[in-house]
């Protein structure tokens, strides 16, 4: 199962991985193999093309779970927004997903998601996706997907690689959930493996990584006693979110940092979040929450602050659900 | 000088490391080693001021929970890395080792902390050295901007150059990073010297397991997110003692 949008012959994977990603038939030590159900091996490429001030897709092709509908203009600005859906409703163990996005120059692209990614019980191996962009000069790329939540005995590793070319702008968010937590579980998966990486074209670069076993390591977050005035709370989500672009005034960080900082102070609900200068011309922020509702709201906030003051643009309805 | 008279080792002593290399890279963890690390809280200073760490037990877990996913994956490594290089005397490993842990750093004033106290010990570190020496390569690299110079590369480096082994270097750098929460704690909380050293006494199981456990071929990961955010916060309180 898959598909194309704008006719092109079809490739065949190359024989050798050049994502050097783990042998499938290989199970993750902390991932115990029990049943063999049907995994999925997906496959997303896609290309964009800035054409009289719209950004437009000139390839595309993909494969079971992914699914990519035509993209949306929200606004007038050529903003192309691209939901990546799995129809399957989440990953199972063995399933191995990668995304590869061209934008070429001037390009604007929002990727975001329909709802959460979950990745259910791993009884056969890990899942794997890999998420692999190109953002060419002056384009702009918006990461936006929803929160990942790992299910019990869950084993998810992913890694999400950004090269921005010189004028390139990136604004990108990574969000974990503990677990399901309505359901009062937290902590509960076996591994949670997460590597961003983002590099400009001077080689420069940003990193996040963390590898979380919980079964190994007891708790993912002994120091969660969050609040002020001996309130014990525990934080269930766990976001990042980083904006990077080489050519920005230094004034604009500073004016954006400062929006954030107030934005993160000033939010009524529990959630506690930080931002700051990362080594490379740009910002990070971290935040934890203790529900998702808090969160959601909090990053929209510094989406809307970020779009504003760096591209002078206001917020798109995503219509998500 | 005086004639000194040559003492008879006692009966079982341990000659596993030279009591030179022991006393030199000491002087590097030692408090009165001018590295700079007594005006640097690593984000406690926050945590204190905004009551997520009140009382001894919340510095225990606050610690303890910083060294196992933040220092023990992320600069215990970036020590690793550094001392192999060291090692081999392979300065595109050294600067690769530094590049890395300066990507992993995404808070400023974290990562100036450390640029700071590795730059330092670079300046205190390479005086007796032979001009050909890894270390002052290394020096050179981070003098001309080729390479930023954090802290544990460089003790990583510098250890390795006294003669220290893996290990020993990880366990040097976890104890300077307790005996720094310790001491900062003092100004913070109510916490005094005799509590201080059993807060120190809990973290060294801990601090041995890392130190036995880290290996240069794992990549850096880094997981204390409320330390992070405490980092983050840091720069915007309205009064500080530290500068970190």
């Amino acid at each position: 199962m898959g598909g194309t949008l704008h006719s092109h012959t079809p490739e065949r994977p190359p024989a050798r991985d050049p994502l050097n990603r783990p042998p499938r038939d290989v199970p993750h030590p902390s991932c115990a193999g029990r049943l063999s159900p049907p995994t999925h091996t997906g496959e997303l490429v896609l290309t964009y093309e800035n054409r009289g001030g719209k950004t437009v897709p000139t390839y595309a092709r993909w494969s079971h779970p992914w699914y990519v509908f035509p993209p949306l203009y929200l606004d007038h600005t050529g903003c192309a927004m691209t939901f990546l859906g799995n129809p399957s409703g989440g990953f199972v163990g063995g399933d191995t997903c990668s995304l590869r996005a061209t934008l070429g120059r001037n390009t604007h692209v929002l990727f975001t998601t329909p709802s959460a990614t979950r990745v259910y019980r791993t009884d056969t191996g890990p899942v794997w996706q890999s998420i692999d962009v190109t953002v060419g000069p002056h384009a702009i790329l918006e990461w936006i997907p929803e929160l990942t939540i790992p299910f019990a005995g869950s084993c998810f590793e992913q890694h999400i690689t950004v090269r921005l070319e010189p004028g390139a702008s990136l604004f990108l968010q990574d969000v974990m959930a503990a677990g399901r937590i309505a359901r009062g579980e937290r902590w509960a998966f076996s591994r949670f493996s997460n590597r961003i990486t983002i590099t400009l074209s001077d080689t420069r670069s940003l990193e996040e990584r963390y590898v979380l076993a919980p079964a190994q390591d007891t708790n993912c977050l002994t120091f969660d006693q969050g609040l002020p005035l001996a309130l014990t709370r525990v934080w269930n989500y766990v976001g990042s979110l980083f904006i990077v672009n080489e050519t920005i005034p230094v004034s604009t960080w500073q004016h954006t940092m400062e929006g954030f900082a107030s934005a993160l102070d000033q939010h009524s609900g529990p959630i506690l979040g930080g931002v700051s200068e990362t080594p490379v011309p740009g910002l990070a922020v971290k935040v934890v929450a203790q529900a998702a509702p808090d969160l959601n709201a909090i990053l929209e906030h510094l989406w809307s602050i970020a779009r504003k003051n760096i591209w002078n643009m206001t917020m798109p309805h995503l219509r998500r659900y | 000088m005086a004639n000194i008279p040559t003492l008879t080792p006692a009966p079982g002593f341990d000659q596993g490391m030279d009591i030179r290399s022991f006393l030199s890279g000491f002087r590097y963890l030692d408090t009165f080693f001018p590295s700079g690390g007594f005006a640097y809280s690593s984000g406690l200073e926050t945590a204190v001021q905004e009551g997520r760490v009140q009382t001894s037990e919340d510095l225990n877990r606050y610690v303890a929970d910083y060294l196992w996913w933040g220092l023990g994956r992320c600069e215990a490594v970036a020590l690793a890395q550094g001392h192999r290089a060291a090692c081999r005397r392979d300065l595109p490993d050294l600067l690769r080792a530094d590049h890395g842990l300066e990507a992993m750093k995404l808070c400023r004033e974290t990562r100036a902390a450390s640029r700071q106290m590795g730059r330092s010990l670079l300046h205190n570190a390479v005086g007796s050295e032979t001009p050909h020496s890894i270390l002052h390569a290394f020096r050179e690299a981070v003098y001309s901007g080729r390479a930023p110079g954090h802290w544990a590369v460089v003790l990583g480096v510098t250890l390795q150059t006294a003669g220290w082994n893996q290990p020993c270097a990880v366990a040097g750098l976890l104890y300077q990073a307790g005996t720094g929460f310790v001491s900062a704690s003092y100004k913070l909380l109510s916490i005094g010297q005799r509590e201080g050293q059993r807060l120190l006494e809990a973290w060294l199981t801990l601090m041995v397991e890392l130190s036995q456990s880290v290996d240069a071929e794992t990549p850096m990961t880094s997981w204390a997110p409320i330390q992070d955010i405490d980092a983050m916060r840091h720069a915007r309180l309205p009064i500080r003692l530290f500068r970190s």
